[in-house]
């Protein structure tokens, strides 16, 4: 286990203990299932540190070389080879992402959903789809433009024409409108 | 009965938009198949909006052809480049990356993709055999089974998903379990941790929850590392025709081996969380042990691509069974699938042999067709379609973005849903960065409303001693047998590591 790990099973504590002392708050009936579930699961985070923290202890008894020597461990999820050469998926084969990417990918993901919920889907769309095309793909402006406004009305087609949905057309959009009276 | 099932299969060939869709499902299916970084998860993910307000048998035959077809193309990576698209397809590149070195990658893709398809077809067949045997074993389960049986497939799940340590997949099985405790309580009517947020008084919208834990990291994830999968060296450029049907007739010259390997992925399909991983590896090794010449393994022999392609996929198959009839999914991506069941207004669980025979019948069908419809047209286009392979996976984050967020939206036409995906989406990013498996979280939370009313009613039907009924403690014996193992597993685990980390 990693610190990652020990991490997660910390918020997940927190989050079983916050959900357990609310539910103390309801009728005896109510507050049945989520103590039935969440008490044990509360043990169970705390026997996963437990089991973290003794690992790690174990594993600095044992030497410094631990990490230099744990790439010929199998590693957890891992499957077993049965002959032959050791089978690599093609996302281990690839470089694990970095920190920054994964802060910069995140921050697509966010703005997007504040943007959906702001702008709507015709605007936020377009938009996510042209700016990542552009800066993360590395595409040229008018080849992730034209992307993007394919792919919007091919989306706005299929859904509000064909399937007759209506799309979340955002909170601003729906205020702009309403105030120039479009 | 008879009726039935050729009813279904009527239905369903003389239905047009059943057959059009299918036809679109076979061809979305394969293309999906072959990119990288989309497997069968996330295609039923992206899948959701279009099926939303879609009648039901006509949506779930999409989605059930669109989820088996996935597998029959993941294979040309794995043969093409040594790479594998996912688990399943890691058995195969043992031998048929070999094979793609000699030259002969148009013979391995023929022998697998027909493999892969005639795999899909038995194992459709195994589980249609077994309807009449377990329709009366099904039909005798009372709640405090159904609760048991919640309980044993999270154990089972989190047992077979996380490796040597299964804490870490109960808690995420938990999760799920206490995420479907809020909203309004079925007992009581109080309303539980919704507070005044109207959208979450039904419940936590499965198919954002889902998406959040599976699909958006997964996504987030391929943007983050952001390369194709043909970064690789590619073996056996040319793939004439003569090959790939002198590869296709091997699979009627090793039928026998065909059959076994079939029957063994049904079998393990039924299995809950044991997957197509495990379907695949077992296979192969059966191939290796039955051979009689088994040195021929790992360098190139026909039957290494034969067998784990024919068990991954006849295990769509069996794992449709704990799916449909006890609502424990057979794997994560038939968790995603039940989902998306749901929202189209199937319930699964035993009422679904006693009165809704005719869907089942039109899945098994459509495993069916769809397998023959992908194998035929696979075998026509492959050698164009490993040009998607070079696909870089950063083109194809912003459109799946998009499909994710539609599919959250459309789901119960509440932006509120949006909200919810981005703090789940963290933490299914956080469990796939830890490497906690995720697939309890599904289960936990498609079970969790059934096991609660189960539970209730069991202990006012019983009281306290609900489990002491002969297939309730059954079912406790097991779940006992599966924790001590997974105990004595994980501590075999630590004694290893232990003398490994102290070799000199």
């Amino acid at each position: 286990m990693n610190r990652f790990s020990s991490a997660v099973t910390v918020v997940m504590f927190a989050i079983f203990a916050t959900m357990v002392a609310v539910a103390a708050t309801y009728s005896e009936k109510a507050r049945f299932m989520p103590f039935v579930i969440g008490i044990p699961a509360i043990g169970l985070c705390l026997l996963q540190l437990a089991m973290d923290l003794r690992g790690a202890r174990r594993a600095r008894l044992a030497g410094a070389d631990l990490g230099s020597r744990r790439d010929r461990w199998p590693q957890q999820g891992e499957t077993p080879s049965v002959g032959g050469p050791a089978p690599v998926s093609w996302q281990a084969a690839l470089a694990a992402p970095s920190v920054a990417s994964e802060i910069r990918t995140w921050t697509y993901f966010v703005a997007y959903i504040g943007g959906l919920l702001l702008f709507g889907f015709h605007v936020a769309v377009p938009i996510l789809v042209a700016v990542y095309l552009f800066l993360e793909a590395k595409l040229s402006a008018l080849t992730a433009g034209f992307a993007a406004a394919v792919f919007t009305l091919a989306v706005y087609l299929m859904f509000e024409r064909l399937l007759e949905f209506r799309l979340h057309e955002g909170y601003l959009t729906e205020r702009l409108i309403d105030a120039f009276a479009i | 009965m008879l009726e039935i099932i050729f009813g279904a299969l009527f239905g369903l060939l003389s239905s047009p938009l059943i057959m059009g869709l299918m036809l679109v499902a076979v061809v979305c299916g394969l293309l999906v198949g072959v990119t990288p970084g989309i497997g069968g998860k996330l295609s039923i993910a992206m899948a959701i909006p279009f099926v939303f307000g879609m009648d039901m048998i006509a949506g779930a035959v999409f989605l059930i052809t669109l989820h088996a077809v996935n597998g029959t193309s993941g294979q040309i990576s794995s043969i093409m480049f040594g790479i594998p698209g996912d688990g399943d397809d890691a058995a195969t590149t043992l031998d048929g990356y070999p094979l793609a070195k000699q030259g002969q990658a148009a013979r391995a893709l023929g022998a697998s993709i027909t493999a892969s398809g005639v795999g899909g077809i038995i194992g459709a067949i195994v589980f249609a055999l077994l309807i009449p045997v377990l329709k009366p074993i099904v039909l005798q389960f009372s709640p405090s089974e159904f609760f048991l049986i919640a309980l044993l497939g999270i154990c089972f799940i989190a047992f077979l998903a996380s490796g040597p340590n299964i804490v870490t997949g109960l808690i995420v099985g938990l999760w799920g379990l206490m995420l479907s405790t809020v909203g309004m309580d079925p007992m009581t009517g109080v309303v539980r941790y919704a507070g005044d947020a109207l959208v979450l008084w039904d419940g936590v919208s499965l198919v954002t929850a889902v998406l959040a834990i599976f699909a958006v990291p997964e996504m987030l994830s391929l943007g983050a590392r952001g390369t194709s999968i043909a970064l690789a060296p590619r073996s056996g450029d040319t793939l004439s025709y003569r090959q790939l049907i002198s590869g296709v007739l091997e699979v009627p010259r090793h039928w026998w081996l065909v059959i076994r390997t079939s029957a063994i992925g049904a079998v393990v399909g039924m299995i809950p969380g044991l997957g197509g991983s495990a379907a695949a590896w077992l296979c192969y090794g059966h191939a290796v042990q039955s051979s009689k010449t088994p040195e021929r393994f790992g360098k190139g022999a026909i039957e290494g691509v034969i067998a784990p392609e024919t068990a991954s996929n006849a295990k769509e198959g069996g794992s449709l069974l704990p799916t449909l009839f006890f609502g424990v999914p057979g794997s994560s991506g038939m968790a995603i699938l039940l989902g998306a069941f749901i929202m189209l207004g199937i319930q699964p669980g035993p009422a679904m042999m006693a009165n809704h025979l005719d869907v089942v019948w039109s899945l098994i069908w459509a495993l069916v067709v769809g397998n023959l419809i992908a194998v035929a047209l696979l075998l026509v286009i492959c050698r164009w379609v490993t040009v998607l392979t070079f696909v870089n996976g950063r083109i194809l984050v912003p459109f799946i973005l998009v499909f994710i967020s539609l599919g959250c939206f459309l789901s119960e036409f509440q932006w509120q849903n949006l909200v919810i995906l981005v703090p789940f989406s963290l933490l299914g990013y956080a469990f796939m960065r830890a490497g906690w498996p995720r697939a309890p979280f599904v289960i936990g939370l498609i079970l969790g409303g059934t096991a609660e009313v189960a539970l209730h009613q069991s202990l006012q039907l019983w009281g306290l001693w609900f489990f002491l009924r002969p297939v309730s403690l059954v079912l406790i014996l097991m779940i006992v047998a599966l924790l001590a193992y997974a105990i004595y597993r994980n501590m075999q685990t630590k004694t290893v590591v232990m003398e490994w980390t102290a070799e000199p």
